[in-house]
């Protein structure tokens, strides 16, 4: 009796992990994709990495419905925190200032929305160091949701990103940055993408539905972890592109994401280099070096899970770069588990 | 006795006459100038070294490339010359003596008042020969690593070997510039007073390439009214032109891309898919600096530092304004590229689709740009004798240095 119990036990414990097996790693089946316990909106205060942006030292202005963000701005000082209520809010927001934080107020899943109604170029353009943005919910623009050119120290959590165009968060020629749990979908280009920065954390990001998830493109030093990127083109891609004065990307840690069925037929604009990545791309790696990826799971993307290769991969149409090896020189470092 | 004391008079007359003259000759005498140019600080080792309130930020990679948003470091600066070497850079910059028939000085086709460029659609050389490229504004060239539309020189010394040494601009060789200058007494002494430690009489090629290097490397622009919003003055623009400055750097436009602040230039070459004018053939472009077929029609990215002062614009001057430039690149990926052309243009170039009203607000933005504040002076005589913006003949030339011998 104990021997039939023991053979049912290894049965029913075998059967549990083919079926567990096949719910994760199954291919083309229609049985939605689980949901990590780590992908939820932080409510712990001091969640995140604190690098500067977000203290506090000056005054709260708050913003309601009917008012004007850019007046906040114009009006706050260094270290002053922008609060801002639910409504619809309908302009391009400029951070020229150092240590500005913008936090958006979600009262009764009420959130505070910028809406650019397919109109307006951008939602916020910083330059300044120590910005902060979080919280807000940003659709409807034709360039990016959060651009950043050159501010260095800077946090963008928590915010929902809905079809802002070309980019959703692009941080550029920044320094020390945090860009974690943020939801992003419905991007022509990339909905996260690091260009040309250093000392960058990604984490803890949703994105689907876009062209590409997460892209970090002639960046150094950047961490993409635990983010959930899946019904993309391609989820999380590592770029050396040529032509742009940042000639190196290296030292990129790609870990314990989980890489989803990005199998979106690509709308990139006509001429962008991710309009060539072929729907089906788990995670690719293009001419840059020295790439970690581990622990992640990648599963059911049709053309490929991992793709190391040249700048000349899928026919992109470029000029060369004099100053710009389009090959991975050191080979990435893959451990799949 | 009486004749004694007609000699002594005829001898003092002779003194006389000898110390008149010599003191004459020394008031004509040139002195190079010991204070530095505005914008530059002289050491205690007499060089003249830059001071801009860009140094105090930093870049992501440190100074090099030197690109960012309003906050960046500028790239690294070629400073440090002595403020007699940028003074008698000056005077050869301005003095066509350095042309083969004293007709084309450098000021011909970089002129101060016109940006440092001609106001031409391509410039002109000795013997009105039309050029074939546009004079690019010398307006901060401190900062860059490229020269040439197409990127072909790597420093300014080696640059101006190009027009001085070109048949259709300047004309001259380097034996007609030594022997020419060698010829003329106050050179001899100006070059002795920029190079003091000089063992030889003689002016030398390196010295002459020197000197012109240090004044272009002074001719710095960095305090626009775009520069007092960068540094925290934000009352220093308009509405209008920060309408402007949002769209300049937004990814619709895409402007700042390769026009990237500080210098408004990424000091890339990039093709952008222009046409030629009146369908002469294609300008290769970097594609011959670097015999690579994918750089056809590639050129280096213009800093837009006073671009309001350099019309017409592109290498084959081809938009009298800025807008109908801007227009160019609203109207669409590809639009000029001729059927039989394959070209590979930057992925930047795309169709941005602007308004009218942003088109406004762009040119808005990039005039406010403009800082010639640091505008050198013209000398008032040249070293030469030739009379500043009165080109001569060539038997003219041949007349002075007849005198100087």
């Amino acid at each position: 009796m104990k021997i039939f119990k023991r053979v049912l036990l290894t049965v029913v414990i075998l059967a549990a992990g083919i079926y567990c097996g096949k719910l994760i790693f199954g291919r083309g089946s229609d049985i939605p994709a689980p949901m990590p316990t780590y992908f939820s909106q932080s409510t712990e205060p001091g969640d995140s990495v604190g690098i500067g942006a977000g203290t506090i030292t000056g005054k709260i202005i708050e913003v309601k419905k009917g008012n004007s963000i850019q007046e906040a701005v114009g009006k706050a000082s260094p270290g002053d925190l922008i609060r801002i209520y639910p409504g619809v809010y309908n302009e391009t927001v400029y951070i020229d200032k150092d240590n500005i934080s913008i936090q958006g107020v979600i009262e009764n899943d009420e959130w505070p929305i910028l809406d650019g109604q397919k109109k307006m170029n951008d939602a916020i353009l910083y330059s300044g160091n120590g910005v902060l943005i979080e919280n807000m919910k940003i659709t409807n623009y034709k360039g990016n949701a959060i651009m950043g050119q050159a501010g260095n120290n800077y946090v963008i959590r928590n915010n929902w990103i809905v079809d802002t165009g070309v980019y959703g968060i692009f941080p550029q020629f920044g320094k020390n940055g945090v860009v974690e749990r943020n939801i992003l979908t419905g991007i022509e280009d990339a909905a996260i993408y690091i260009g040309m920065c250093d000392n960058v954390d990604v984490r803890f990001n949703e994105v689907y539905g876009n062209v590409a998830g997460i892209e970090i493109e002639n960046s150094r030093h950047a961490l993409v972890e635990f983010n959930y990127t899946h019904d993309n083109t391609g989820g999380i891609l590592a770029f050396l592109t040529q032509g742009l004065p940042i000639k190196t990307c290296y030292d990129v840690i790609i870990r314990n994401n989980y890489v989803y069925n990005n199998n979106t037929k690509n709308f990139g604009a006509v001429g962008s280099t991710v309009s060539h990545i072929p729907a089906g791309t788990g995670i690719l790696i293009m001419a840059a070096d020295d790439i970690t990826v581990e622990n992640n799971i990648i599963s059911g993307n049709d053309n490929a899970g991992i793709t190391i290769t040249d700048y000349a991969f899928a026919g992109v149409d470029h000029a060369n770069d004099p100053e710009s090896n389009p090959t991975p020189i050191v080979l990435p470092f893959l451990i799949i588990s | 006795m009486k004749r004694v004391i007609i000699l002594l008079t005829l001898i003092f007359s002779l003194i006389l006459i000898v110390v008149a003259l010599k003191s004459a000759s020394d008031k004509n005498e040139l002195t190079l100038c010991n204070t530095c140019p505005p914008g530059f600080e002289l050491t205690d080792e007499n060089v003249c070294k830059l001071r801009s309130l860009y140094q105090q930020y930093e870049s992501v990679t440190g100074n090099d490339p030197g690109v960012g948003g309003l906050k960046t470091a500028l790239p690294t600066v070629r400073d440090g010359f002595t403020p007699q070497q940028i003074d008698l850079g000056r005077y050869l910059f301005f003095d066509p003596v350095l042309s083969k028939d004293g007709s084309v000085s450098c000021a011909t086709c970089h002129q101060p008042s016109k940006g440092f460029s001609d106001g031409l659609k391509t410039s002109v050389g000795i013997h009105n020969t039309k050029l074939k490229r546009a004079a690019p504004s010398l307006w901060n060239v401190a900062f860059y690593k490229k020269f040439f539309w197409d990127a072909r020189s790597t420093s300014l010394e080696e640059q101006m070997t190009g027009p001085l040494y070109s048949e259709d601009e300047m004309g001259t060789t380097r034996e007609q510039l030594l022997e020419t200058l060698n010829d003329i007494k106050t050179y001899q002494s100006l070059f002795h007073q920029a190079f003091p430690k000089k063992k030889s009489t003689e002016i030398e090629l390196n010295e002459i390439y020197t000197a012109l290097t240090a004044f272009e490397s002074s001719l710095i622009s960095l305090n626009s009214r775009y520069d007092q919003y960068a540094h925290g003055y934000h009352e220093a623009l308009s509405h209008e032109e920060i309408e402007g400055l949002n769209i300049f750097r937004s990814f619709v436009a895409r402007c700042a891309e390769c026009h990237t602040p500080p210098l408004f230039t990424n000091q890339q070459v990039a093709v952008i898919g222009l046409a030629e004018p009146d369908g002469k053939a294609l300008d290769p472009g970097a594609q011959q600096t670097f015999q690579d077929p994918s750089l056809r029609g590639a050129f280096k990215v213009p800093s837009l530092r006073n671009i309001d002062r350099t019309a017409p614009y592109t290498n084959s001057g081809r938009f009298n304004t800025l807008r109908e430039m801007i227009g160019f690149y609203s109207a669409g990926r590809g639009h000029e590229v001729a059927k039989n052309e394959k070209l590979h243009i930057h992925w930047h170039i795309w169709e941005p689709n602007l308004t009218n009203y942003e088109m406004d607000r762009l040119v808005d933005f990039v005039k406010t740009l403009t800082d010639e504040s640091f505008r050198p002076q013209q000398p008032k005589v040249l070293p030469s004798g030739i009379a500043i913006d009165k080109p001569i003949t060539s038997q003219a030339l041949w007349s002075i240095q007849q005198n100087t011998h």
